[in-house]
């Protein structure tokens, strides 16, 4: 029964992940079209980055203990740090970019430097692409050892 | 295929999936967003005297060339105001608020003489589109400057040349000039809310600073939209193209540009002052930032000592801005200005000689730190002249040429100006600056070329008590205006000071009977 919780829960960060993605893809590339209609993705992009950091946040430290406890091979332990890595970066990136809208609603005005905006921004959207494609590559590798003729361990 | 892939592989699709449908949904529920600006027909009563251009179209903003990139009229409450864009960039707004593209569209001279021109014809404040265009070209593409006034003010409109008039500009033509610029005032900009522009800076930047804005506006072709103007048929008596103002192409001929020296890097240097003597030391290295001061040689603008008559002739207090802000501000560019002037003017002797009864000697006015000529622009009122002085051994004052008088504040009619002249159509000077009745443009002198120099040859006569050595005491003045056009214009007694450009004294060693 927890297992079909903890994978439903995963499946709904992958879920919100896809859409922070495809939106953030669409806020760097395609807004320029019309700043103004880019403010109704953004504003569902920093919703839907909200609840993805407080789920993952969650799940990650539970997954860390049970899930890449019993990761056989290292180089998959060592992708899943990276991935691990990865996604603590977006957030990061994501939340210090909050922070002047954020200190805007108090009253006061404070901002990044420009440079600053730009780097923070470069991290989040290209740390974002691949860790998708870190995401997939662990999702679709082998975490247990092959089987040798002298063993038949391997998933059911 | 792995489980946990194949559970979540058609997840990670279908989230992009519904991502780019949602973009797609808001884009399609939207209202359908209206074309930005303000169409022609629904400014009531708005005049169009000097009818369409030759391929039949309208031209709202004629006889300035200045342009929307859609064509369209501005709607004024959507014009940024500067004192919002100074809610963030306080540094950017503190180094403008003082300039003179502040208060380009509100300064009591621009005002005055622009009211003078408009009382020339029954269409005079439609051909006055042609200064607001640059001056105030908030009110010109909103179509305030019509004889019916029906289009509510803004903020921004009296705030000249503000952000958005520069930081939308998409074309220019330095050489066609007259406000040859096309600006993206109704498209090129965003009307984000703060809290999401701090959010996404970047897009913000990308609606005011696209990278085609960018290149342009760092470019001289830039400020030749507006630098260069020329008099035709469309708003002046003129039967061919007179050039009023060259500053331009002054510079494009210039070493200047030869070494990609441009507007910019003087004029909005840090320090304009030190910049401009760095390249005179031979050091072209671009300055390390770019200020918004847009410094150039308009003392009076800046002269505090002139108190309240200051605060009348800057046209008030623009928006955003305390009193003593204000006071401040002008004080600072004041000193910029003053240090400017004064790194652009030398003086050097270059020959002489004694004859019988004769001093004979060359005085030359070099332009060391201008990218264009001294003096430069629209140069009917500001006006450059020397002054000569030779005295004998004893002291005494032999010549004096080029003085001014600080009573009635008149330069010396005999002294070696350089300034150009209005001319009607029966070629008679007009002192006034009223362009729509200017026929021709003459120049008394023309202004020295950038790194060039004008030789001045002054023959003075000397009477059997004069012995040398002489001291030759040589000033360059500069004024930004003439009497004639403050009492005529202004209607005001108020004395416009000269500023002391540079000055030199020479010694001639011979006295005329050791060197006849």
């Amino acid at each position: 029964m927890s297992l079909i919780r903890a994978n439903s829960r995963m499946q709904v960060l992958t879920y919100l992940f896809a859409l922070l993605l495809g939106t953030g893809l669409y806020l760097e590339f395609f807004a320029g079209h019309n700043w103004n209609a880019g403010e109704t993705v953004l504003l569902f992009h920093l919703f839907v980055g909200l609840i993805f950091t407080v789920l993952f946040l969650v799940w990650v430290a539970s997954h860390i203990k049970q899930g890449l406890a019993t990761s056989q091979r290292k180089i998959f332990t060592g992708l899943s740090w990276l991935l691990i890595a990865k996604y603590i970066l977006i957030i990061a990136t994501g939340w210090l970019m909050v922070v002047p809208p954020a200190i805007y609603l108090t009253g006061k005005i404070w901002f990044w430097q420009f440079e600053t905006t730009y780097l923070l921004t470069f991290l989040h959207l290209w740390g974002a692409v691949t860790a998708m494609i870190g995401l997939v590559i662990h999702l679709g590798l082998r975490h247990w050892c092959n089987p040798t003729p002298h063993s038949n361990r391997g998933e059911k | 295929m792995k489980r946990q892939l194949k559970a979540n592989l058609p997840l990670l699709i279908s989230g992009c999936i519904i991502g780019i449908l949602i973009v797609v949904s808001l884009y399609l529920l939207r209202p359908p967003a209206p074309e930005p600006g303000i169409d022609l027909v629904n400014i009531p009563f708005y005049q169009l005297p000097f009818g369409p251009d030759e391929n039949g179209a309208e031209r709202p903003f004629w006889p300035s060339r200045l342009q929307t990139d859609n064509g369209r009229l501005v709607d004024p409450s959507k014009i940024q105001s500067a004192a919002t864009c100074a809610t963030c960039h306080q540094k950017e707004f503190d180094e403008w608020a003082p300039s003179l593209h502040a208060i380009a569209g509100r300064d009591t001279v621009y005002e005055r003489a622009v009211e003078a021109n408009e009382n020339l014809h029954r269409d005079g404040i439609e051909r006055a589109r042609f200064c607001e265009g640059c001056h105030a070209p908030g009110e010109v593409l909103a179509g305030r400057t019509n004889r019916f006034k029906s289009v509510m003010p803004s903020d921004a409109e009296t705030e000249g040349i503000s952000c958005v008039m520069c930081h939308t500009a998409t074309h220019a033509d330095p050489l066609e000039g007259n406000g040859a610029l096309t600006l993206a005032v109704n498209t090129g900009v965003d009307q984000l809310s703060n809290p999401m522009i701090l959010a996404a800076p970047r897009d913000h930047a990308r609606a005011f600073g696209a990278a085609k804005t960018n290149a342009l506006i760092a470019s001289a072709d830039f400020c030749g939209g507006c630098h260069t103007e020329n008099y035709d048929q469309s708003m002046s008596k003129a039967t061919t193209r007179q050039h009023v103002q060259s500053t331009f192409v002054e510079w494009r001929d210039s070493w200047y540009a030869q070494n990609d020296i441009t507007c910019q890097d003087c004029h909005m240097a840090p320090d304009p002052a030190s910049y401009v003597r760095q390249i005179r030391d031979g050091d072209i290295r671009k300055p390390e930032r770019y200020a918004h001061n847009f410094v150039g040689a308009n003392y009076l603008m800046f002269d505090t000592s002139l108190g309240s008559n200051l605060t009348w002739l800057r046209g008030g207090i623009l928006p955003g801005l305390t009193k003593e802000q204000n006071t401040r501000l002008i004080e600072k560019q004041g000193t910029a200005t003053s240090a400017l002037l004064r790194a652009a003017a030398g003086l050097a002797l270059k020959g002489s000689h004694v004859t019988d009864n004769r001093l004979v000697f060359d005085i030359a006015v070099q332009n060391l730190g201008a990218g264009h000529n001294l003096p430069t622009g629209v140069i009917d009122q500001k006006y450059m002249w020397l002054e000569i002085v030779v005295s004998d051994a004893d002291g005494s004052v032999i010549y004096h040429s080029g003085s001014f008088d600080t009573e009635r504040g008149q330069t010396d009619p005999d002294a070696v100006i350089w300034r150009e002249d209005f001319r009607d159509s029966a070629g008679n000077r007009i002192p006034d600056h009223l362009t729509f009745i200017t026929a021709e443009i003459t120049h008394l002198r023309k202004g020295v070329p950038p790194k060039g120099e004008d030789i001045v040859t002054y023959d003075v006569a000397l009477s059997g008590d004069n012995t040398g050595p002489y001291q030759i005491t040589a000033r360059l003045w500069y004024r930004v205006a003439t009497q004639e056009f403050i009492f005529n214009t202004l209607k005001t007694d108020l004395i416009v000071p000269p500023f002391e450009l540079v000055s030199a004294t020479f010694s001639l060693p011979a006295d005329k009977k050791a060197r006849p």
